[in-house]
């Protein structure tokens, strides 16, 4: 192998070995990516479960005051029929 | 006879570089040491205690020290060493930025990129400069 073309050749590697190390590093800042997109999706998983959570909670809650209040009106309506009758007995 | 390191974590490059520059006309007029491994910074680290290098070519993102800590040290114990940083990022990478500006501060340091054309050439040629 001649001077020069050994030297074309370790040229040529040098020009492929930058950009397999620039492909390397783009590789390295993608798994460093993924890694924090992995953990970031898994805190959202943790949020929504929570939110999901609170809303059965509001629901629950929701639902018990309407029957309260509801009761309760229908309570106070008996309670005035019985107030009218017994005053249309007097 | 003078001095030069070239430290990268890529076996491929600083091999090629070595051969290349010894095939070079001053050849036998620079003594080149290669660190290439997973903990070359560490290595280097250790060798510039020992040695005192003329120039030396960094790349930047090794194992555990990176070429900024190495160039730290090199700026601080060997004023007149010659630094080169050698990088395969990309300009917006907060690495380029970085050493825009150290090099803002010291504007004696060399940038090369791998992923310029003749980068080698280019960096061979600064080793000449400092050969003469």
């Amino acid at each position: 192998m001649t001077h020069q073309l050994e030297k074309n050749i370790l040229k040529l590697k040098l020009t492929l070995a930058g950009h397999i190390s620039n492909i390397n590093i783009k590789h390295e800042n993608l798994e460093i990516r993924y890694v924090k997109l992995v953990k970031e999706v898994d805190e959202l998983e943790k949020r929504i479960r929570d939110l999901e959570q609170d809303i059965q909670t509001i629901v629950y809650k929701a639902v018990k005051s309407t029957i309260l209040i509801l009761s309760g009106g229908i309570g106070m309506i008996y309670s005035f029929i019985k107030i009218v009758e017994a005053l249309n007995k007097v | 006879m003078k001095s030069v390191i070239f430290v990268d974590d890529e076996n491929l490059i600083v091999q090629s570089f070595k051969t290349l520059l010894e095939m070079e006309d001053i050849g036998d007029k620079v003594k080149i040491d290669i660190f290439t491994s997973k903990s070359c910074g560490k290595e280097t680290l250790q060798w510039i205690d020992n040695n005192k290098p003329d120039i030396a070519v960094l790349d930047i993102i090794l194992n555990g020290v990176s070429g900024f800590d190495i160039a730290n040290k090199i700026m601080i114990s060997y004023p007149e060493t010659m630094i080169i940083f050698l990088t395969g990022c990309e300009d917006s990478s907060n690495q380029v930025i970085e050493i825009k500006h150290i090099i803002e501060n010291n504007p004696d340091i060399l940038y090369f990129n791998k992923l310029d054309d003749d980068w080698y050439d280019d960096i061979i040629d600064c080793i000449k400069e400092q050969v003469k």
